[in-house]
């Protein structure tokens, strides 16, 4: 004769531990993930340097004026432009790095009044675009 | 007499198979309660817990940021890494908890970059409020570059700016 032993896990307990935790876990988690973005500041002048394809971005008012120096690729017309729209200051970025890829310094002249957080976006759309050494002019 | 008709006409109604409730348990018991099915329930409850417990841990920061500033927003981000950080708390420039004054900023980042070990130059790490004029961020990028912090960290919150 089969001896037959059936049990059944309560789960009851496991589920209750395992919402606390959830419960627990939700309210010390960190939401907001902070980063970092780098910047390189010129220390002194390097006679040895190449000439390398440069492009500065100075804040003037509401506009940032764009400048590329030692470049032989963009036309003269593209080398120097005004702009005050976040929209055309990525497509113009664009432009730069795809007709000249040399182009990986830029620096950027803030002006007194200027807000952090344009700097900010400003070397994060270089940043994004493969210019990696952007530095910050102190006034 | 009455009592027994009555008796045999509620035990004989045509309703009486029908019925979930047994009067004289001759058909079979049968248990109202649906068991619930808990596992699946489990196994959400741990893959909930896995996820929470994986991304806490990866959020821990080696910076200890301050929460009263608001960081500006950038995508194109690295981690952050220990190193010497500037705050610019209520218009003051704080580094290591202690209030410094503008002029006083090269002299004390000269002090702190002598501790160290001049093959592992540090990074400077400021942390700004992102309505804060570039006036006020300009003497920590003099001072840095006076002292010779080649790199330095802007701490961000991560994201896309709108």
């Amino acid at each position: 004769m089969s001896d037959k032993q059936s049990f059944e896990l309560d789960l009851m307990p496991v589920i209750s531990l395992l919402a606390v935790i959830i419960s627990f876990l939700l309210l010390t988690s960190v939401w907001i993930h902070i980063s970092s973005l780098e910047i390189s500041q010129a220390l002194g002048t390097d006679s040895d340097r190449k000439v390398e394809p440069t492009l500065s971005a100075s804040f003037e008012g509401s506009n940032i004026k764009f400048e590329v120096k030692d470049s032989t690729v963009i036309s003269k017309g593209k080398r120097s432009l005004s702009i005050n729209d976040w929209k055309e200051i990525e497509s113009y970025s664009n432009y730069l790095v795809k007709k000249d890829p040399r182009i990986k310094i830029a620096m950027i002249l803030p002006a007194g009044a200027s807000k952090y957080q344009d700097i900010v976006r400003l070397i994060d759309v270089f940043k994004a675009r493969g210019i990696i050494d952007v530095g910050i002019a102190p006034l | 007499m009455d009592n027994e008709i009555g008796k045999t006409k509620i035990l004989d109604s045509p309703l009486k198979n029908s019925s979930i409730l047994n009067y004289n348990k001759t058909i079979e018991s049968k248990s109202l309660a649906v068991p619930l099915i808990l596992t699946p329930l489990v196994d959400a409850f741990a893959i909930l817990v896995i996820y929470l417990l994986v991304n806490s841990t990866a959020t821990q920061h080696e910076v200890k940021i301050d929460d009263t500033i608001s960081l500006p927003t950038a995508s194109s981000t690295k981690n952050i890494e220990s190193g010497v950080i500037v705050k610019i708390k209520n218009g003051h420039f704080v580094i290591q908890e202690k209030i410094v004054s503008a002029t006083n900023l090269t002299n004390a980042l000269r002090a702190i970059m002598a501790k160290q070990d001049p093959q592992k130059v540090p990074y400077l790490i400021v942390e700004a409020d992102k309505e804060s004029e570039f006036e006020k961020l300009s003497p920590i990028m003099l001072a840095s570059s006076n002292v010779g912090f080649e790199k330095i960290k802007l701490a961000v919150v991560q994201g896309e700016v709108k």
